[in-house]
């Protein structure tokens, strides 16, 4: 068993946590800025999972992964911006 | 072909990451990652882009590599500070305004984005040469003042990179 | 001997990542929760990342590793300076900090 296993159950941990964020958050930034944190988590869930696995091509799913995310989050919130209060 | 040799630089790049991807450096890979290079510059050239590549991107390579160097040293100095600041919950979030003396618009969205890269600052507007800047630590409101603080080494690193490629037109 | 170093490092990556998550959940002010949210985006990611490269062990994950680092710090910022801007624009000012919460 190796030490990456104790590195994914705290990131899980965390990923959780910033779930919460999203969750009280009382406004829709609040909510964007949490999606922000969570794709952070994953991809680097996704990178020790890689490492765990010994399976390299699980780094490209995080690259997609984090691309898909970013064109995400400054989509919402240039669709918010110009549509003013929601 | 001109067009080719002048971005030569970016099809390397391009062909590079394709070799990287593909976990396997032969003869055939690098073809490939140059022949993928070329097309999509010029796809993304002709639909996406106003003007060429290597007119909007321009910045000295030697120049970016020490740049970001610089850059990860200054994200943690800056890191460990802010977060003591944030553990004992000594913040004073203000916004703070200034100007940057570069003028070339690609050099001031680097900086802009390295100011965001650095923890306790965000850009939050650009208007031409005017920043906008949310500030963890604003303890002055002074427009000059904030900025030498706040972007004072990237500045000094990106200027020379600008001026000479001004010299070369 | 490297292996042990990147486990540590990655450690220390986890640690940022959580302080940075409880103050996200902890502090009132949205702009002070943004500035915070950006901390732990790249300091924790490039930690855990570098860390992950050592402990790896080969050449091609560790610099397929690295174009994910490239990509990602080219990108997590434009998305943070997005949210601050479009909450400025919607008008969603600064809330002084009143005590502890």
């Amino acid at each position: 068993m190796s030490l990456l296993v104790y590195a994914m159950v705290a990131l899980t941990v965390l990923l959780i946590a910033s779930l919460v964020r999203i969750i009280i958050g009382p406004t829709i930034w609040d909510r964007l800025l949490g999606m922000n944190l969570v794709t952070t988590k994953i991809v680097m869930a996704i990178a020790v999972l890689a490492v765990l696995m010994e399976r390299s091509f699980l780094i490209d799913v995080a690259i997609v992964y984090s691309l898909l995310g970013f064109i995400a989050s400054i989509l919402i919130a240039r669709f918010i911006e110009k549509k003013g209060q929601v | 072909m001109q067009r080719i040799l002048n971005n030569a630089g970016f099809v390397f790049l391009l062909a590079v990451v394709w070799v990287i991807l593909n976990e396997s450096l032969s003869v055939f890979m690098i073809l490939g990652g140059v022949i993928v290079g070329i097309a999509a510059l010029y796809f993304t050239n002709r639909l996406v882009l106003k003007d060429d590549y290597h007119r909007i991107y321009r910045v000295r390579p030697l120049i970016l590599l020490g740049y970001s160097l610089v850059l990860v040293k200054e994200i943690y100095v800056a890191g460990f500070h802010a977060m003591v600041k944030i553990i004992t919950r000594k913040v004073n979030v203000n916004i703070v305004e200034f100007d940057t003396q570069l003028k070339d618009d690609f050099h001031i969205s680097l900086l802009a984005n390295s100011i965001t890269l650095t923890p306790g600052t965000v850009t939050m507007e650009k208007s031409g040469q005017h920043l906008k800047v949310i500030w963890i630590d604003a303890h002055t409101d002074d427009s000059t003042e904030a900025g030498r603080e706040i972007m004072g080494s990237f500045e000094r690193l990106l200027l020379p990179s600008e001026t000479r490629l001004g010299r070369h037109e | 001997m490297i292996e042990i170093a990147g486990y540590v490092l990655i450690g220390i990556g986890l640690a940022f990542s959580a302080i940075g998550i409880y103050s996200v959940l902890f502090y009132r002010d949205f702009y002070a929760r943004v500035v915070i949210t950006s901390k732990v985006d790249t300091m924790g990611l490039i930690t855990v990342l570098f860390g992950v490269m050592l402990v790896s062990g080969s050449w091609s994950v560790a610099l397929k590793l690295l174009v994910l680092l490239v990509f990602d710090l080219m990108t997590g910022p434009l998305a943070t300076t997005g949210i601050a801007h479009s909450a400025y624009q919607s008008g969603y000012r600064i809330k002084r900090e009143f005590g502890h919460g």
